[in-house]
């Protein structure tokens, strides 16, 4: 069970980082907010509990892809938290000669694990990095962040396979199941249900959590670690857009303009959240 | 004279690249017998992936191997490797600037009975059009293990493409990335020729002998980034040019050779390659006639090529007649 004052200290840091997100966000463009909120707390359990020793300015060490690249305002608030960037630095997402690109850009930006953005491609990566570890007896981990929407990706279920195949069992996924994509319902889209047997059937150890309660996702994480031979999947039941009321489940907010005024709104809504 | 069978060459150096270098690893598509790998799988299960027919998971599971300091070799038809893959190729691989080696087999039609489907004629524009990416292509099996070598101790993604031939070694022993080389000297004419179409310059500059004229040969052993310099100074020697590459004539060498002409000193170039069509079923050198890249279309090329020459040096100034032979 996750100790009291570590569930304090990550509620707190998850809605320091959505306040983050909101504030960096520019009001002239269109930012994506509702996939980097549905993945807050499970990307926060993992650079701030998981990670949190681990200097990412090294290579020898645990290694997350963020397979749903879109998602990087979370990662760039993260790496603000944890005093890698700073928040001018942060203001400058979006903006020409930025290493804050809209998608994370290892050659830019030194901690992004490895580039993504065209989705369906990470996983297949992770499982080469995974390769890369077995062979060189390292204990380092590997984390994968998949969208729920990325998995209708072919590449996808030929990464699936052969994590399985290579029993990566340093291999843990987390699929951010927010349940919408950018034309709508995941279910009126492409159907990907049903999700759990789907990875069980490729033989992977799966199990379920509430993504946005740590408690969960610490205990899940600790099972998956129990597991051996096999990869691990945590689907993550979120909501896109969660933590501000007017973004919740909409799926038009996966990317959007917020007004200097809807900003107001959005930051107030966060701030009265008691931790 | 012998001849070497290519993918035989390509099999035995890439043991011995895994013999000396630790850091390699075989990444297979359900194509290692074909292209090559077979031993080294055998001698090195430890470093041999096989991912079985799903490419696209090849290239990320290079980049991720890659990534961590080791040295992948992507293996498949090219037509596959380079086609299939391209989108994973652009921003897993070459957006990342991993060291990661895509090896195209049968490359061109040198799948000759597998058909249409099998026959690799957009790799060289499509691999070409991608920043960072490297093409290369070996003529003959000698030149097959020295590309492997300097391929594999470039840092960086690139596209190494073999046909599968059976012929005498014509290259000369000193295949360097991004240089071409000069298999013979000439006046009159340049053919420059790439992988298998090298060979063919080779028979084609023979008969063009018999009609008088003085050809050069040029091996264009690296497509990007083409060694421009010979270019301008085959240009700028021979006053004609004949580019011939296995492969679709739009966008593939002859356009990078055009380009550089058209800029530095144009001059008449004509393109032997496939004209912009889908091929079909046959033996290699049936398909080499009927798709017109045989060496009889090279020479025919080279005659309207040299017959198109303009008597440049009749209004130019002084300086620059010396540059013309």
């Amino acid at each position: 069970m996750l100790a009291e004052k570590d569930q304090v200290f990550l509620k707190n840091e998850s809605n320091e980082i959505r306040k983050l997100i909101i504030r960096f966000s520019n009001p002239e463009l269109s930012n994506h907010f509702g996939g980097p909120f549905s993945s807050v707390e499970i990307m926060t359990y993992l650079y701030m509990f998981v990670m949190k020793d681990m200097d990412l300015s090294q290579k020898e060490r645990d290694k997350l892809i963020l397979s749903k690249g879109h998602c990087c305002p979370t990662f760039y608030a993260l790496l603000g938290r944890r005093g890698y960037l700073s928040e001018e630095e942060l203001h400058t997402y979006k903006k020409l000669n930025s290493p804050l690109q809209v998608q994370p850009d290892m050659k830019r930006l030194p901690f992004v694990d490895f580039s993504s953005g065209s989705l369906g491609q990470g996983l297949s990566v992770a499982v080469g990095m995974a390769i890369a570890n077995k062979m060189k007896n390292s204990k380092n981990n590997i984390y994968v962040i998949l969208g729920d929407g990325e998995i209708q990706e072919g590449q996808i279920w030929e990464a699936a396979m052969a994590a399985s195949k290579y029993r990566l069992d340093n291999l843990i996924c987390f699929l951010d199941k927010n349940n919408l994509q950018s034309d709508g319902n995941v279910c009126d889209v492409m159907p990907i249900e049903p999700v759990a047997k789907k990875w069980e059937t490729f033989g992977w150890f799966v199990t379920e959590a509430d993504g946005h309660d740590f408690c969960q996702i610490d205990q899940k994480f600790k099972e998956c670690s129990q597991a051996s031979g096999v990869p691990k999947m945590i689907v993550c039941n979120t909501v896109k857009g969660k933590g501000v009321s007017f973004m919740e489940n909409k799926y038009e907010w996966h990317s959007k303009i917020l007004s200097n005024d809807m900003k107001l709104l959005a930051l107030k809504e966060l701030e009265g959240m008691v931790c | 004279m012998l001849k070497y069978e290519t993918m035989q060459e390509y099999s035995e150096a890439l043991l011995y690249q895994g013999e000396t270098n630790q850091r390699i690893v075989v990444v297979d598509c359900d194509l290692g017998e074909p292209s090559g790998t077979k031993s080294f799988r055998e001698r090195f299960p430890h470093r041999y992936i096989n991912v079985g027919i799903a490419e696209q998971n090849a290239v990320g599971v290079a980049a991720g191997l890659a990534s961590e300091g080791f040295i992948p070799l992507v293996h498949s038809f090219s037509m596959f490797a380079s086609l299939r893959t391209c989108e994973q190729i652009r921003n897993s691989l070459c957006y990342t600037n991993m060291n990661v080696k895509v090896v195209g087999t049968r490359a061109g039609i040198s799948n000759s009975y597998l058909g249409a489907t099998h026959h690799a004629i957009e790799d060289i524009a499509v691999m070409s059009s991608i920043p960072n990416m490297v093409v290369v292509s070996p003529c003959d099996g000698k030149e097959v293990r020295n590309a492997l070598k300097a391929s594999i101790e470039y840092d960086g993604p690139v596209y190494l493409r073999i046909n599968k031939t059976n012929t005498e070694n014509i290259s000369k022993n000193d295949f360097m990335l991004g240089k071409a080389s000069v298999i013979r000297d000439g006046r009159d004419l340049t053919l420059i020729g790439t992988g298998d179409q090298v060979i063919n310059c080779v028979k084609a500059a023979d008969t063009l002998m018999g009609y008088g004229l003085s050809v050069r040969v040029v091996n264009m052993s690296t497509i990007k980034p083409v060694d421009e310099q010979i270019i301008v100074e085959s240009a700028k020697r021979t006053g004609a040019v004949v580019v011939a590459e296995t492969g679709n004539m739009l966008n593939g060498l002859g356009a990078q050779v055009c380009r550089v002409v058209c800029r530095e000193r144009p001059v008449p170039v004509r393109i032997v390659g496939i004209n912009d069509s889908f091929t079909e079923t046959g033996s290699y050198y049936e398909l080499m006639h009927k798709y017109r890249i045989d060496e009889n279309s090279i020479v025919k090329a080279a005659l309207e090529s040299v017959n198109f020459k303009v008597p440049v040096t009749a209004g130019l100034p002084d300086e620059f007649k010396d540059d013309i032979a």
